[in-house]
């Protein structure tokens, strides 16, 4: 018993380092630009692809830092050609990005098919954890969704473009007012936004199946993450993607994932109820 | 003079509607039924959205809810048609309270964020009981008719479930549209029109938007029920996001707010879906084409559109 649950928390963990790297995209695009965008799981979904592409035809490792590279290119480009016009109203962009989240959900089901593929594991060992063979990949996962988390933090509070991106966040018109072009920053954070799902896609692809839905999968687990630790709130998102993914973890040692999930969905009603503007949240 | 017109037109398209039941193909009665059905799912969602301005994303799960406890009681207690379709309705208006006392607590966007979690978990957990639900397969059951006097009710003939679809739907039809315009009616419009300053004139904002949740999420699961018992059939799709994004489509395109509106919405693109789907399987992608068209283009809907064109004509007319 003991030992499961230990195994369980390991797997929650890793689960929540990978979470954390997609519901801290979503929370950054909504801080920043007020979109909610109900396509970041697709960008997930897309990185996962690219990922399986590479593992068959060429390498793996490649797609660690391609399919950012395109996911991140094709989020500036749909910033650019879609949602620009309707920014800064959270409502109408969340149902034009769920239009958007179908097509790039049925496009991949027509070019790839709707079969679940497997990715194979990119670092084949394995290591005993009481009795428990673990595979030693989801340790380099954790470690490399630290790092990018690292790189991220220093962006967004040591560099220029972070400094203006966080004060676009606090205030547009004022931010504006100062000279900041808002436009080219809310065209970057948008592609780091993107980029950070794809990385997410490509680091999850050889643990979960590879299959055109996962997206949407990925979209209630951040959606849920985002809204407990505060929306808009980055270290607010990463304390709760631990957490929740802590909590799916144990669960899950249990009873299936699906219920895993709903008390996720639970812990979130008790949250709101408690401080409708998330735990870590900085209020209205 | 308005308000003649539209009453007038009002019955004229109730005998026309009465009328096609009996002439209309096999094809065109089943898609009629079909249409009638949703059309009330469509009403329910505009006296959500359209009056009271709250944008449920997931509004098929009452839907649905409705669906598997009408088709679930007539499986397990083998029930009658009307006694299925109450406790579709107490279900469905059960979770409705439950799950709307959660997400009226959260205003603008994080409303239907709440909506759209609780919708695709309920969703989810639907295809995974599989025992209970039949998960995508669904459930096939027996609909035993049901005598009343001297006249047998029988959802296998496809006259009399016409009728008894199109009775339902006009008796929803006609309380939606007394609430609409009775005084807590006209508190839901102006939570839409300004929320804060409502709250300052004194109305209990969260107890009319519950009020509100609630009575949709009652109808929603009343048509439901009354999609299950007349096809006989229930599956988790009927939950799905995507028939929660079709009534979004439907209630936008028709006109929100308007209720009329949504059932013509409801009408022509059930339709249009109807064919799109026999041509392709991937009609979601035109389901997001047109949800992305009507969001930027095309806010004011079909009914406004027609009504801007009639009043120009008039003045046209009347010159």
């Amino acid at each position: 018993m003991f030992e499961q649950l230990v195994v369980g928390m390991l797997n929650g963990f890793v689960w929540g380092m990978i979470a954390a790297l997609i519901a801290i995209g979503l929370t950054l695009v909504f801080g920043v630009l007020r979109i909610v965008n109900a396509a970041h799981g697709e960008f997930y979904l897309l990185g996962a692809l690219i990922a399986w592409l590479f593992s068959l035809k060429f390498n793996f490792w490649a797609a660690l830092f391609v399919a950012p590279l395109i996911v991140g290119f094709a989020g500036i480009a749909i910033e650019r050609g879609i949602l620009r016009p309707i920014e800064d109203n959270p409502i109408i962009t969340l149902i034009v990005t769920l239009g958007l989240m179908l097509i790039i959900q049925q496009s991949a089901l027509i070019i790839f098919g709707g079969a679940p593929q497997r990715v194979k594991l990119p670092i084949p060992d394995l290591i005993q954890i009481f009795g428990y063979t673990y595979p030693v990949y989801r340790f380099v996962v954790t470690i490399i969704a630290g790092i990018v988390l690292i790189l991220l933090w220093i962006f967004l509070y040591k560099t220029n473009l972070g400094m203006l991106a966080r004060a676009s966040q606090a205030d547009r018109e004022l931010a504006m007012m100062m000279g900041v072009d808002v436009n080219y920053v809310y065209m970057i954070t948008f592609g780091i936004g993107a980029a950070l799902a794809a990385l997410a896609g490509v680091l999850a692809a050889p643990i979960v199946t590879v299959f055109f839905l996962m997206g949407i999968d990925a979209l209630i687990l951040s959606f849920i993450i985002t809204i407990v630790g505060g929306l808009g709130s980055v270290k607010g998102t990463f304390l709760a993607a631990i957490l929740i993914g802590e909590v799916e973890g144990i669960v899950s040692v249990f009873a299936s994932p699906i219920i895993a999930r709903v008390v996720s969905l639970l812990i979130l009603c008790v949250v709101l109820v408690i401080k409708p503007t998330g735990m870590w949240g900085e209020g209205d | 003079m308005r308000w003649k017109r539209r009453q007038i037109a009002g019955i004229l398209a109730i005998i026309l509607i009465g009328i096609a039941g009996i002439i209309a193909p096999p094809y065109i009665r089943y898609l009629l039924t079909q249409i009638l059905i949703f059309g009330i799912f469509a009403i329910a969602f505009d006296l959500l959205f359209g009056y009271t301005g709250l944008l449920s994303l997931g509004h098929a799960m009452f839907f649905g809810i409705g669906a598997y406890g009408a088709a679930l009681s007539m499986i397990h207690f083998h029930v009658n048609i009307f006694v299925a379709i109450l406790i579709g309705i107490v279900i469905g208006t059960l979770f409705s309270v439950g799950i709307g006392a959660v997400c009226i607590r959260m205003r603008d966007v994080f409303f239907l964020i709440l909506t759209f979690i609780f919708s695709l978990i309920i969703y989810l957990v639907s295809l995974d009981f599989v025992w209970l639900t039949g998960g995508d397969d669904g459930i096939n059951f027996e609909r035993p008719e049901l005598k009343i006097l001297t006249f047998k009710l029988s959802l296998y003939d496809e006259y009399v479930r016409y009728y008894f679809v199109l009775i339902i739907f006009l008796i929803s039809y006609l309380i939606i549209y007394k609430i609409s315009n009775s005084p807590t009616g006209l508190a839901f419009k102006a939570i839409r029109e300004n929320e804060d300053l409502a709250k300052a004139l004194g109305y209990d904002v969260s107890l009319l938007k519950l009020k509100s949740f609630v009575l949709s999420g009652l109808f929603a699961s009343l048509a439901g029920a009354i999609y299950s018992l007349s096809f006989g059939y229930a599956n988790a799709e009927l939950m799905s996001l995507d028939i929660s994004l079709r009534v979004i489509v439907w209630t936008l395109f028709g006109g929100a707010g308007t209720l009329i509106g949504p059932v013509i919405g409801t009408g022509i693109l059930t339709y249009v879906f109807d064919v799109i789907s026999s041509i392709t399987r991937n009609h979601p992608i035109i389901l997001g084409i047109l949800l992305i068209a009507v969001m930027v283009k095309f806010k004011g809907g079909l009914y406004n559109l027609a009504d801007h064109l009639y009043n120009l004509t008039l003045e046209r007319v009347s010159r």
